[in-house]
């Protein structure tokens, strides 16, 4: 939260939100588990790596968007 | 006339279920009659008034992952005993096993109109959540006085299904006062007959304020949280961005001393030494205990995702990658230094000309 008061628009991305959410986070970002947030290790490392980058990318895609409130999003949308 | 003995139903994660530690976060929904680890306490202290009929154990992973059909989930589990009181944890300062307690509690008195209480330490991100909810006891950040945490727990819970005349509310709800049951105020108003008039104890707290001397205001004013985002990167194609974790990744022999919990320090490490181009994970560690940490030793980009950034900073999607990334253990963190952490990260976050930031949690 001190980032975003700086000015500095930050996502965090967990798989717990409802911890972000109350803790008053602008940009939060559903990730995929605990242990593994942006990886899934039951699938081949090129296929995990491309998952990763769908993550990474749609976090970027997050920090362009412009919000006036706190919102939790998915990889697919808003929740 | 004997009174009624209470069917509980008592929820415990995997490590009071005796069921194993972080390796077993993951596992699903268990029950196991009669009482398991801290039920054995629970029990004792309940003696003739209860009786423990089942312990419902969940992997704290398998249940914060998924919170919603997780509570249902453990709900159906447990509907069929017929319980009058669920009692979670307690679960002190652990986050996921905080907010799994508070979920399931709040599914069962939903659902089934029974009291349903569990106990956290005040810093437990469950806390917030689930206050206004369910009732949860103030307990020790660790379990060192745990059963003392768990009589006051049985204490609160006997309240709330006893008959006693003088607290019954029109909802039948018996609510005994947060500061005489020691559990976290609900904000929650009820109307009480007391002998002096508003304005003469308006008039006497504004006296003693005056004075200088001890008052106890009748009403909380919220805190308010500044919630306005910061505005959106104009130009993501020229921008630089740096990644932040609170998993705990440090180079090897942990330089600047990160402690796995209640830790005070932050630090930025140069990402080349810590994630070398191509050569494999570099020399690091995890000072974490709070999450299970085989699969981002194995390929620590699972959690700084510095190999997908380098990608796309080759490919013109983003200007640079910042060239330190910015690392602190968030295990069950004192909340004042964790928000002076964010401000000192952020003030070099804005020395260093950083447009936008990546923070990854476990």
């Amino acid at each position: 939260m001190g980032i975003e008061k700086a000015g500095i628009p930050v996502v965090n991305i967990t798989a717990i939100t409802s911890v972000s959410k109350v803790v008053g986070l602008s940009r939060i970002l559903q990730g995929l588990s605990v242990s593994n947030v942006l990886g899934n290790e039951k699938l081949a490392k090129d296929k995990e790596r491309s998952l990763r980058k769908t993550y990474v990318m749609r976090a970027l895609d997050i920090l362009q968007e412009n919000i006036d409130t706190q919102q939790v999003f998915t990889l697919e949308g808003v929740e | 006339m004997n009174p009624k003995k209470f069917r509980v139903i008592h929820y415990v994660n995997e490590f009071f279920g005796q069921e194993g530690g972080e390796e077993k976060a993951d596992m699903q929904f268990l029950v196991k009659e009669g009482p398991v680890g801290p039920g054995l306490a629970l029990q004792k202290i309940l003696g003739d008034r209860g009786e423990v009929v089942a312990t419902l154990i969940c992997g704290d992973n398998y249940f914060a992952e998924h919170i919603d059909s997780a509570a249902e989930e453990g709900f159906n589990r447990i509907s069929s005993y017929a319980p009058d009181i669920l009692f979670a944890g307690p679960a002190f300062e652990a986050g996921r096993y905080g907010v799994s307690c508070g979920a399931l509690c709040k599914k069962v008195h939903d659902e089934l109109g029974i009291p349903a209480v569990t106990g956290m330490y005040e810093e437990n991100p469950g806390v917030d959540i689930y206050r206004k909810d369910i009732q949860i006891c103030k307990t020790d950040r660790s379990a060192a006085k745990m059963v003392q945490d768990i009589t006051n727990m049985v204490t609160l819970g006997l309240k709330l299904l006893s008959d006693e005349e003088d607290t019954r509310l029109v909802s039948g709800e018996n609510i005994g006062r947060p500061s005489e049951y020691g559990y976290f105020p609900r904000g929650i108003v009820r109307n009480e007959f007391v002998e002096k008039t508003t304005a003469e104890r308006l008039v006497d707290m504004l006296v003693a304020k005056l004075k200088g001397e001890p008052f106890v205001s009748e009403a909380q004013m919220p805190e308010p949280v500044d919630i306005t985002p910061a505005s959106p990167i104009k130009e993501m194609g020229s921008a630089e961005i740096a990644l932040i974790s609170d998993g705990g990744l440090v180079p090897k022999g942990n330089p600047d001393g990160f402690k796995m919990r209640a830790n005070l320090v932050w630090a930025g490490y140069d990402v080349e030494k810590l994630f070398p181009d191509g050569a494999g994970p570099g020399e690091f560690e995890i000072m974490h205990p709070g999450y299970y940490t085989v699969h981002v030793l194995d390929d620590p980009s699972r959690l700084v995702p510095v190999d997908v950034m380098r990608d796309l900073e080759r490919e013109g999607v983003i200007g640079r990658l910042h060239p330190l990334f910015y690392s602190t253990t968030g295990n069950a963190g004192i909340h004042k230094r964790c928000q002076e952490m964010g401000q000192e990260i952020a003030e070099e976050l804005k020395e260093k000309g950083i447009q936008g930031a990546l923070l990854t949690s476990t």
